[in-house]
């Protein structure tokens, strides 16, 4: 028994149809925590080199943190991971909601899914027996239609993870779904589970997590929950969680309008979290062990639709970027996705991407099986959508992801593209918001905002500048991610400043053991190594020219809170400069051979060179 | 004395009362051994709460009298009278009487009052009595 694990590791061939439970060593523990550093490190170590993300080769992997499941507060996160087929480069993704509590109950800290079946399964997971059953039921059923069809026929104390029929169809920005609306959105993981024809994860277990010191946890968590409900913001963010946050998005210019060619909403008043919460409010919906309780679960008369949210992202990216008229349509552009099972902030840029195609006259209503792809229209936007999941007519093209769709369209249009990497930029503009989008830039799995969330610092150190810009994406780089290695969210350090200390505390109170954050600092910069030599071995050519802004932030933003603002290449090289030089890289972003055995990584520095990746 | 009185609307089904309630009275870190019960109902979008009111049902269902009232008004089973026969479980209500491996006899809430210092959306809060 080791204090914060389950204790097994289970692998999952679905060629061979076998299981095998490896044991969670003290060294695998104690030198790896846990989350998304388990699978940095099995990813580089398993996946062979150059693998197709959609073969059978290609492994998917699920982990828990030590805190995932605990008393702690919002210890309700568990990571996925595998190479992504939408980037082709390391793709981790997290979610919430109460799956992490059970696998661990289950005995469970991490599910390696290997192989690919022929024909549709689900993993059943009930204690120490685990089967990999038919799926053909369910085969073809929404993301949340398979949950609760899966919930019917096992019980309401399965819980239960599934891929939709976006995911069936290998769409390469697929989301996984669970807890009705909790989503691992990012970087396709999804298609590489539909690849495998594994429908969903269903799991239940009975033994409690052990903790070293339960009466020391209990008494911090209480003391920490005492903390986060005297704070001022702690009944505004319970509320309106991250919608919240739209009209301050607005007011400084950052929240995206059709396709990022604006950065103010006129509809602003109708898409923002107290207009939600007037029009379309169910409930307050927490993840496991959550005090906050952020998300918001809506109902839309108009469209008589359920849908967990819409959060920020999903109302920056489905809402002011497609020119959407409200929240309800917002609503129901994001029921579709859960149940199509795609990534809102993914598809959000897939339809605004054609839409622009359609306002500039590139592609035309006959180019779209005769749909009319106006800013606002949501017939469209949701038949469009229907076209992705299904991969009928142009579908198929947007299936790939906004950047590959503009390779196969052509005509110059890949500047269109709001991205990094082939991921798709979260939903704040960056062209008056230096460290925001080095952030982007810079971020282990492509344009994605919780590894570095730092408009705040463009605010308060100057929206022009980039002098100091490559320490504050690197520092926030350092403590965010950690998150995701220990299991837990990060809203409470986020938004209710939670002070990061008492996440130390907590994990030693469940580990046992003396962890400090100069200690986890340091661990954290060894992982993010791991994800940039991962991407090193993985692309050719790989190093500062796949960390460039996308086209559109170098054209003057035309009007609104930041008119005239744009980037320049002189601002991209010394922001990379500062930034390589914080990771002591080289200027071409490389990891270096000195740096990587420094930090622990020798192994992995040894590989790069053998494959003339990074030179001795 | 005192009870607590459950306002089920403002759950978020976030389990930490079952967390706390676990750790509290079994030293457990799971939301499963818990003296309360918390059942989601989606799509309709709202979690039962299973709490025990002291309504006394189970008292004269007990088959061997087991059941009996302490200091502070909480319902209680005598593990070494109680046969398990399940008569109670059954019998409650409110769903409130609870089993689980942490414990080789029912129980129910001993109105030790831990939860309601986690349960931030205060659908847990003391009441004087009726």
């Amino acid at each position: 028994m080791i204090n914060g694990y389950g204790g097994s590791i289970l692998r999952v061939d679905l060629t061979t149809r076998s299981v095998k439970r490896e044991p969670v060593t003290p060294e695998l523990a104690h030198d790896w925590l846990g989350g998304r550093a388990w699978i940095a490190k099995y990813m580089y170590d398993e996946l062979p080199a150059g693998v197709d993300p959609l073969s059978a080769a290609n492994k998917v992997f699920l982990a828990t943190g030590p805190l995932s499941g605990t008393l702690w507060p919002c210890s309700a996160k568990i990571v996925w991971g595998t190479k992504s087929p939408l980037t082709g480069g390391y793709i981790d993704s997290n979610m919430g909601g109460l799956i992490m509590a059970e696998l661990k109950h289950a005995g469970l800290d991490m599910i390696i899914v290997e192989g690919a079946s022929a024909t549709p399964v689900y993993l059943w997971i009930d204690d120490e027996k685990v089967e990999i059953r038919d799926a053909s039921g369910y085969w073809g059923k929404g993301s949340v239609d398979t949950e609760y069809a899966l919930k019917h026929d096992l019980g309401e104390d399965f819980q239960i993870a599934t891929i939709g029929t976006a995911g069936e169809n290998l769409v390469k920005f697929a989301c996984i779904t669970h807890d009705v609306g909790r989503q691992a959105g990012r970087g396709g993981t999804a298609a590489v589970l539909g690849s495998k024809k594994l429908k969903a994860i269903a799991v239940r277990g009975s033994t409690p997590i052990p903790v070293a010191n339960i009466e020391g946890l209990q008494k911090h968590t209480t003391s920490v929950i005492d903390y986060m409900k005297n704070k001022a913001y702690f009944p505004t963010f319970s509320k309106y969680g991250t919608t919240d946050v739209t009209d301050w998005c607005d007011s400084v210019g950052v929240i995206p309008v059709n396709n990022f060619q604006h950065a103010q909403y006129a509809k602003k008043d109708r898409i923002n979290g107290k207009y939600m919460r007037e029009q379309i409010y169910v409930r307050d919906k927490g993840c496991y062990a959550c005090p906050l309780g952020c998300s918001t679960y809506t109902y839309s008369k108009k469209y008589d639709v359920y849908v967990e949210g819409p959060e920020y992202e999903t109302i920056g990216l489905m809402g002011s970027n497609l020119g959407m008229d409200s929240i309800e349509e917002i609503a129901v552009l994001n029921a579709d996705v859960d149940n199509l099972g795609m990534d809102s902030i993914s598809s959000g840029s897939a339809v605004a991407f054609a839409m622009e195609l359609y306002q500039r006259g590139i592609l035309t209503k006959e180019d779209f099986g005769g749909l009319e792809m106006t800013w606002g229209n949501v017939d469209g936007a949701r038949a469009f959508l229907r076209l992705i999941a299904s991969r009928r007519g142009i579908g198929a093209t947007f299936a790939e992801g906004a950047l590959a769709a503009a390779r196969i369209i052509g005509r110059d249009t890949e500047k269109f593209v709001v991205q990094v990497k082939g991921l798709d930029y979260s939903a704040y503009d960056t062209h008056a918001a230096p460290a925001m989008m080095l952030a982007y830039m810079t971020s282990d799995i492509g344009a994605q905002h919780t590894r570095a969330w730092a408009i705040v610092q463009d605010i308060t150190m100057g929206r022009g500048t980039t002098e100091g810009k490559g320490q504050v994406v690197y520092d926030l780089q350092h403590l965010r991610p950690l998150m995701e290695v220990l299991g837990v969210c990060r809203f409470p350090w986020l938004e209710i400043k939670v002070d990061w200390e008492d996440y130390v505390t907590a994990l030693n109170l469940v580990t046992g053991q003396h962890y400090t954050t100069e200690g986890l600092f340091a661990f954290s910069e060894k992982v993010w190594n791991l994800t940039r030599a991962f991407w090193t071995r993985e692309v050719d050519g790989f190093g500062r020219a796949w960390d460039q802004p996308p086209a559109k932030m170098y054209e003057e933003m035309p009007d609104g809170p930041t008119k005239g603002a744009h980037v320049t290449q002189e601002m991209v090289d010394e922001l990379l400069d500062g930034y390589y030089h914080a990771y002591r890289w080289d200027q071409n972003g490389l990891p270096t051979v000195q740096r990587l055995r420094e930090i622990g990584l020798g192994y992995v520095a040894d590989d790069l060179v053998k494959r003339g990746r990074i030179t001795d | 004395m005192k009870h607590i009185v459950v306002r089920s609307e403002r759950c978020t089904g976030c389990r930490l009362c079952q967390l706390t309630c676990s750790a509290q009275n079994f030293r457990l870190n799971t939301h499963k051994a818990a003296r309360i019960g918390i059942v989601p109902r989606f799509p309709e979008g709202y979690f039962e709460v299973h709490l025990c009111n002291q309504c006394g049902v189970c008292l004269p269902v007990c088959p061997v009298e087991a059941i009996s009232v302490d200091a502070n008004g909480a319902y209680v089973i005598d593990e070494s009278t109680c046969i398990d026969c399940g008569a109670c479980v059954d019998a409650c209500p409110q769903q409130a009487i609870f089993r689980s491996p942490a414990s080789p006899h029912p129980y129910m809430c001993n109105l030790c009052g831990a939860c309601l210092a986690n349960c931030a959306a205060q659908v847990l809060i003391w009441e004087e009595d009726r």
